[in-house]
C-alpha cells in the first residue's frame, strides 16, 4: 500500500499524458474562415469568394466588413455554394473608408468568426450614413471544448502539445542536473550525485534533439522551411551542443573524482547559458516564436482557454515521464556501476 | 511466438497509424497529417528511449547471470 501511494504520481504521468494524447487526436477543431479572395470587380460592386473550415454556412449567415472606422459594410447578395463556401457582392458606394478591411461572420452554430486583413480597399469611398446595424448583436464567443482555430497554424495547433512539452521537459531535467552537480560539489556522497546529473542530463539532451527534430517539422510546413533564422531556434541548437559538449568532457577525464568535479562545475556554467540562449535573449529580440519579441502568446492568440486546459497537463505529464524515465536510467546506471565494482 | 506477437503489434500499430492518418487528411485537407508526424516523433522517440533502458537491463541481467 505505502509502494502504491509511493507511485501514484507516476500513475498520474500516464494519466495526464494519454488525456493530452487523447484529446489532441480527437478533439474537433473550431471553426474559422481558411481564406478570402476578390474575384470580380465591377465599376460599382465586387466580389469576395470566401472559404471557411469545419464552418457551417448553409446557416443563416450575417456577414460584414469592419475598416478603421465604426461603420460595417454589408453584403448586397449572398450566394452559399456550401458548409465551407459562399461568395460575398459589396456595393463600392458603401465603403466609407479606404484601407485595409476585416471580415466577420455569424451564424448560430459557428458564432462569430473573424479573419483580419482580408480586404484592401483602395476605390472610391460613399458618404457615411446611419446604420441599423448593430455588431454587438452577432458577436458571440464559442463554448464548446475544442481546438482552437488559428490561421497559418490550423491543425497543427495540436503540435503545442507534444513539441513544447520536450523542452519544459528539457528544464526540468537539467534543473534536477544543476540541483546534483551542486550536491556533488559539496556532499561527501560525490560519486550517487554525479551519476544523477550526469544521467538527468543526458535524458535532457535526448528530449531536446526530439524538441529540434518535431519543431523542424513543424516549421517546414508553418514557415517554408526546416530551419529558420530564428534566436529560439539558435537558442536550442547552442544549448543542446554546450550539453553534448558536457557529455564529451566528461568521457575525456580518466579520473571519477576529477570528472566528477570538473563536470559538476561545467555544468552549472551549462545550465545559466542555457537559460540566456532559451529563455532570455528570444525575448529581447524579434523571433517568429509565441511569447518572444514581442510576438504574442497562445492564449492571446486564441482568446478562449480551451488550449490550456491541455496544454498545462500535457506538460505536467511530460516532465513526469521524463522524470520517471530519468530514475530508471539512473537505477540502471548504478546497478552497472556497483556490479563493475564487484567484478 | 514473441518474434511473432511483436510483428503483429506492428502491424497493428502502422495500420491504425495510417487510418488516423487518411481519417485525418480527408476531414482536414491534409494539414492534420503535420500533427501526426510531430506527435509519432515524441511519442516514437519516448518509446525508443523506453526501449533501450529496456535492452541495457537485460544485458546487465545477462551479465550477472554469467558471473
Amino acid at each position: 500500500m505505502k509502494g502504491l501511494l509511493k507511485n501514484t504520481w507516476k500513475l498520474l504521468a500516464i494519466l495526464l499524458v494519454a488525456y493530452a494524447c487523447i484529446s489532441s487526436f480527437f478533439l474537433p477543431m473550431a471553426p474559422g474562415i481558411y481564406t478570402v479572395q476578390t474575384t470580380a470587380v465591377a465599376d460599382s460592386t465586387l466580389t469576395l469568394d470566401v472559404e471557411g473550415y469545419n464552418t457551417h454556412f448553409t446557416e443563416n449567415n450575417t456577414l460584414w466588413l469592419q475598416g478603421k472606422d465604426s461603420n460595417a459594410v454589408l453584403p448586397f447578395n449572398l450566394v452559399v455554394q456550401s458548409d465551407d463556401r459562399l461568395s460575398i457582392e459589396f456595393y463600392k458606394q458603401d465603403f466609407t473608408i479606404t484601407g485595409s478591411h476585416n471580415l466577420w461572420v455569424h451564424n448560430q452554430i459557428d458564432k462569430t468568426l473573424f479573419l483580419p486583413n482580408v480586404f484592401f480597399y483602395d476605390g472610391e469611398v460613399g458618404v457615411k450614413k446611419a446604420q441599423n446595424f448593430d455588431r454587438a448583436n452577432y458577436i458571440e464567443p464559442r463554448s464548446s471544448f475544442e481546438i482552437p482555430y488559428k490561421s497559418i497554424l490550423y491543425e497543427t495547433i495540436r503540435n503545442l502539445n507534444f513539441h513544447v512539452c520536450m523542452w519544459f521537459v528539457l528544464l526540468a531535467l537539467m534543473t534536477l542536473s544543476l540541483v546534483y552537480a551542486v550536491k556533488s560539489l559539496s556532499a561527501n556522497a560525490q560519486e550517487i550525485w554525479d551519476l544523477r546529473s550526469v544521467q538527468a542530463a543526458k535524458i535532457g539532451v535526448y528530449f531536446a534533439l526530439l524538441g529540434i527534430i518535431s519543431g523542424s517539422i513543424w516549421a517546414k510546413y508553418t514557415w517554408g522551411a526546416w530551419w529558420v533564422n530564428d534566436p529560439k531556434l539558435n537558442g536550442a541548437a547552442l544549448s543542446t551542443l554546450v550539453y553534448l559538449a558536457y557529455l564529451v568532457l566528461r568521457q575525456s577525464i580518466l579520473d571519477p573524482e576529477k570528472r566528477a568535479r570538473i563536470s559538476a562545475v561545467y555544468n552549472v556554467f551549462a545550465y545559466v547559458l542555457m537559460i540566456v540562449f532559451i529563455q532570455i535573449l528570444p525575448r529581447l529580440t524579434d523571433s517568429l516564436h509565441p511569447g518572444n519579441g514581442g510576438n504574442p502568446a497562445f492564449s492571446q492568440y486564441d482568446l478562449d482557454n480551451n488550449l490550456r486546459m491541455i496544454f498545462y497537463p500535457a506538460t505536467l505529464g511530460w516532465i513526469l515521464i521524463g522524470i520517471w524515465i530519468w530514475q530508471i536510467s539512473t537505477r540502471i546506471q548504478e546497478i552497472k556501476n556497483k556490479y563493475e565494482k564487484h567484478a | 511466438m514473441k518474434n511473432m506477437l511483436k510483428s503483429l503489434l506492428a502491424i497493428v500499430l502502422a495500420f491504425t497509424a495510417s487510418e488516423v492518418l487518411a481519417a485525418g487528411n480527408a476531414a482536414t485537407d491534409g494539414k492534420y497529417s503535420i500533427f501526426v508526424a510531430v506527435a509519432m516523433v515524441v511519442l516514437l522517440g519516448i518509446f525508443l528511449l523506453l526501449v533501450r533502458l529496456d535492452v541495457k537491463t537485460k544485458f546487465l541481467r545477462k551479465k550477472m547471470d554469467e558471473k
